[in-house]
């Protein structure tokens, strides 16, 4: 019998759940950044705002809290700024009321989605915690420069990520 | 062969990421000053023209998030 066969229809739609609320909380994270699209940053920053996901526990057990995650990106933009020779603005300049429109998801956040759902093999359903792969994966980008900046070491943590996928720990 | 991956900080990495972060700063500083701007008493056009757009362009990007955050807008300057 295949693992997608044997899981339960119930567990399938929790992680359905999971991650349809996980999109829905990272798309307010992306509105008040004023973001124009959902990027993988968004859905870090939602899945480590509550440990009711899978994908969430795991990343706050490993001392991934929301606020260290969004601290972790502003310290990136900060150094990415810089580069250009730019300052960071005061809080104060940058207060607006945050955008109604949904933001579109990135193409970086869609092919997190396809990665973890690869590293699922056969069985269709991926949960956040193949989804935490899936963004920790590349080796370029955002989340690779937020975990180098903050001295964390992002190749263990994916390793760990990906023996938990493995063992089939879903909820 | 796969090709090594170049290091994600430093070099062309930072100054590609500046791109991403300025796009980004872009975007929340115009949120910021426009909802300034009109609150100060600026009108629609007198926005637009500042900023190099159509009325248009800056009705369809700002208006629904302003209408809720209760800005008494002019319409003309």
């Amino acid at each position: 019998m295949s693992g997608h066969q044997g899981r339960s229809l119930q567990d399938r739609q929790n992680q359905g759940r999971d991650l349809r609320a996980l999109v829905e909380a990272a798309n307010d994270v992306a509105a008040r950044r004023a973001a124009s699209a959902l990027e993988p940053e968004h859905l870090l920053i939602a899945m480590t705002s509550d440990n009711r996901s899978r994908g969430g526990e795991f990343l706050i057990e490993a001392g991934l809290t929301a606020e260290k995650v969004e601290q972790m990106l502003d310290a990136e933009r900060a150094r990415s700024l810089g580069a250009a020779g730019v300052g960071t603005f005061s809080a104060t300049d940058l207060i607006a009321t945050p955008r109604r429109t949904r933001p579109k998801i990135a193409r970086t956040s869609r092919e997190a989605f396809d990665r973890g759902f690869r590293i699922g093999g056969h069985d269709r359903q991926t949960s956040t915690l193949n989804l935490v792969v899936g963004i920790l994966m590349p080796d370029l980008g955002t989340v690779a420069r937020m975990f180098e900046i903050a001295g964390l070491d992002r190749h263990q943590l994916l390793g760990r990520a990906t023996a938990e996928v493995a063992k089939g720990k879903h909820r | 062969m796969t090709p090594t991956a170049p290091p994600p900080l430093g070099g062309p990495a930072d100054g590609l990421a500046a791109v991403v972060a300025l796009r980004e700063l872009a975007d929340r500083l115009e949120d910021a000053q426009v909802e300034l701007a009109l609150r100060e008493g600026w009108s629609w056009p007198q926005v637009a023209q500042a900023l190099g757009v159509t009325r248009q362009a800056v009705h369809k990007k700002h208006l629904a998030r302003l209408a809720d955050a209760g800005i008494e807008m002019r319409r003309r300057s």
